[in-house]
């Protein structure tokens, strides 16, 4: 294994292209016509252009990938995570051109992809499961079964598509129809089923690592239950409220869910975990995942770098008994997105950008001031992550990053990200899937408008552009313009 | 100086008095002693906006800003926000009415469903179009009650931003 093509695009082909360079691979990025010049092709030794925006014509075209790894002359490939990180036949297609798959066999990803062969098969490997049914015949009688309010979920489902919260029978054709659409349009799979909705759970996932020489360890916990629409925004490790015994108890079925289907590579057994301790579990993510830094923080385990020892053949290198947690470790997803209108997905130039820095404080960026962000793909722009000795300094650390972030151009969640952080409820612990529903509901954006209308009068206050700065302008393009027209001829 | 920036409904008067090494300020009448305390340089950003850091101090406090400019707009990051102020001869009348009857796509995308029909009469809050952008669904909803006198929503046809959907008669 020689040189690995990353398979995405964003801030995790970036984190790729940086682990492969670290373990003396040459990374090979690809990037569809609207991401020419984009921060990940630039990471990598070289950039292949695999097609017009749209992702089924690029990031998602299996034939498009596997010429651009030919012609780079690519001996192994990464899916990161979406896109086609999760499909078994394009885990397939790589092995059966002669490459290396960097991930998990893909028939665990077939299993666990699935989500009703996945909850059939860790059923019989003991691991306690969410009340649910199948939605052949008459869903409505199912429901009742089950009781509302339930949750529609997309058997190929991931990352909160084609699911719907359903609060009453009237509501459920409107939402089976809303979620099957969703899904045929992100999976190319309608299929759905229901699942009981347990009353303020948190979730709580546990991070496996196995080999191809049968260790298979777990890394521990992360608690995600800051969700809108279904998709994590805020993460932290440990979870604030597993006791020791919780912790063997949920980590022994993660690890025995991940044995059930032979699992290999960086995987996450998610749960959900009621208020008196019971847990359930919800599914599989067979790829690395968005939220990985903060397990990184806390263990000093590189999960990338363990996919790619793993792929090329070699033993994890360490036991359970060598992985140890110590303090506190926070991620928050920063999203092209606005938060004081149902989150609506925002895109365009990003006109200036300031990335955080200072002690403690980890940035996984997919952005840079003079890009742009797309419309054809997910609003993330990167993840801010914190660690600190215990939770409070782990707090105080992202919140201070978050105040010296700032994006120009398209709205993003940034300022909801801070409130949420400073939230008494949050700072106690006291989270669950429903807490931006039910604390953020009708979230405006505040600060110190007085100060902001000053700097902006102070900006427009400043002498007009100077002749010296109109010649610069004309003469100097930015950097990246010139990137950009050495990229279109290289 | 005075200058006047519009923000969402609502616009606000600056007014800017050198004195000693600063400003003697208003917001919307409210004084201010205000120093710029350094200033980087102005640089030309994609689209023709302008950028610049600045550190200001207001009434004692020391803050960072990141400004920039394009067109009539001023986006302005302190601590961690950012505000979209417009400025210019428009910011001084009020426009953009609260509660429009035209309903436009507020990024391209693609639409999912069309859930109401032309002579359809709506409520406020009502579901219209789900649009589907960026991989996600959104829900376009009514902000007036009247008649749907025009749907040009079309399911599984592309949108640009601004394309007018729906067109509501206010009852």
């Amino acid at each position: 294994m020689k040189t690995v093509l990353i398979a995405n695009r964003g801030e995790i082909a970036v984190r790729i292209a940086r682990a492969c360079h670290e373990h003396g691979l040459a990374a090979v990025a690809v990037y569809s016509e609207a991401d020419r010049g984009a921060p990940h092709t630039l990471a990598a030794d070289r950039a292949v252009p695999i097609g017009p925006p749209p992702a089924v014509q690029s990031y998602l075209s299996v034939e498009a990938l596997l010429a651009a790894a030919r012609s780079a002359g690519a001996d192994a490939v990464h899916p990161g995570y979406g896109f086609l990180a999760e499909s078994a036949a394009f885990g397939r297609a790589v092995e059966a051109a002669g490459l290396t798959w960097i991930g998990p066999p893909p028939e665990a990803i077939a299993t666990m992809g699935d989500k009703l062969a996945a909850r059939a098969t860790v059923a019989r490997a003991g691991v306690p499961l969410v009340p649910g049914a199948e939605v052949g015949g008459d869903a409505a009688a199912a429901a009742r079964r089950l009781g509302f309010p339930v949750l529609v979920k997309a058997a190929a489902g991931g990352g909160g598509k084609g699911m719907r919260t359903v609060a009453s029978e009237a509501e459920l054709p409107d939402a089976l129809a809303a979620a099957g659409r969703e899904a045929e349009a992100a999976f190319a799979d309608g299929r759905v089923y229901l699942e009981k909705l347990l009353v303020r759970p948190r979730h709580v996932e546990v991070q496996v690592l196995g080999d191809r020489h049968g260790t298979l360890v777990h890394l521990g916990e992360r608690e995600c239950s800051i969700q809108r629409r279904h998709q994590k925004i805020i993460e932290e490790t440990p979870c604030p409220v597993l006791t020791p015994r919780l912790r063997a108890e949920m980590t022994a079925a993660a690890l025995a869910a991940a044995r059930a289907v032979g699992y290999t590579s960086a995987g996450t057994v998610e749960f959900l975990l009621d208020a008196e301790g019971r847990f359930y579990f919800l599914e599989m993510n067979t790829r690395v995942q968005v939220e990985h830094p903060i397990t990184e923080w806390v263990t000093g385990i590189d999960i990338v770098a363990a996919q790619l020892r793993v792929a090329a053949g070699a033993p994890l290198g360490f036991g359970q008994a060598d992985v140890r947690a110590r303090g506190h470790a926070i991620e928050a997803r920063l999203y092209a997105e606005d938060p004081a209108a149902g989150f609506l997905p925002s895109a365009g130039p990003i006109l200036a950008l300031r990335e955080p820095a200072g002690p403690g404080v980890r940035v996984d960026s997919g952005i840079a001031a003079g890009g742009v962000v797309p419309v054809e793909y997910d609003p993330l722009l990167g993840k801010i992550s914190a660690w600190g000795e215990g939770r409070a300094t782990a707090i105080a650390r992202l919140l201070a990053a978050l105040r010296d972030t700032a994006v120009l151009g398209p709205t993003t969640n940034l300022a909801f990200l801070q409130d949420v952080l400073a939230h008494p409820a949050f700072r106690r612990a006291e989270t669950h899937t429903g807490f931006l529903a039910e604390h953020f509901a009708t979230w405006q954006p505040g600060g110190d408008e007085a100060v902001a209308a000053l700097a902006a009068a102070l900006a427009l206050a400043r002498p007009a552009t100077s002749a010296g700065e109109a010649r610069g302008r004309a003469a100097a393009p930015t950097p990246w313009e010139t990137l950009g027209a050495w990229r279109l001829g290289s | 100086m005075e200058t006047h920036l519009r923000l969402g409904p609502r616009t606000l008067t600056v007014s800017l008095v050198p004195e000693g090494d600063g400003y003697a300020a208003t917001v919307d009448g409210a004084a201010h002693r205000v120093a710029r305390l350094a200033a980087g340089p102005r640089t030309t950003a994609a689209g023709g906006a302008t950028v610049e850091e600045l550190a200001l101090e207001v009434d004692g406090r020391p803050h960072r800003a990141l400004v920039a400019r394009i067109r009539d707009r001023v986006l302005v990051a302190v601590a961690g926000r950012v505000w979209t102020f417009e400025s210019g001869e428009e910011a001084r009348g009020a426009h953009g009415a609260a509660g429009s009857g035209a309903v436009t796509a507020p990024m391209p995308g693609k639409v999912a469903a069309v859930l109401v029909a032309e002579g359809d009469v709506v409520e406020v809050g009502q579901a219209l179009v789900v649009l589907e952008a960026m991989k996600m669904e959104s829900t376009l909803a009514a902000e007036v009650a009247g008649r749907v006198t025009s749907m040009r929503a079309v399911a599984g046809a592309s949108v640009a931003a601004g394309d007018v959907l729906v067109e509501i008669t206010p009852a």
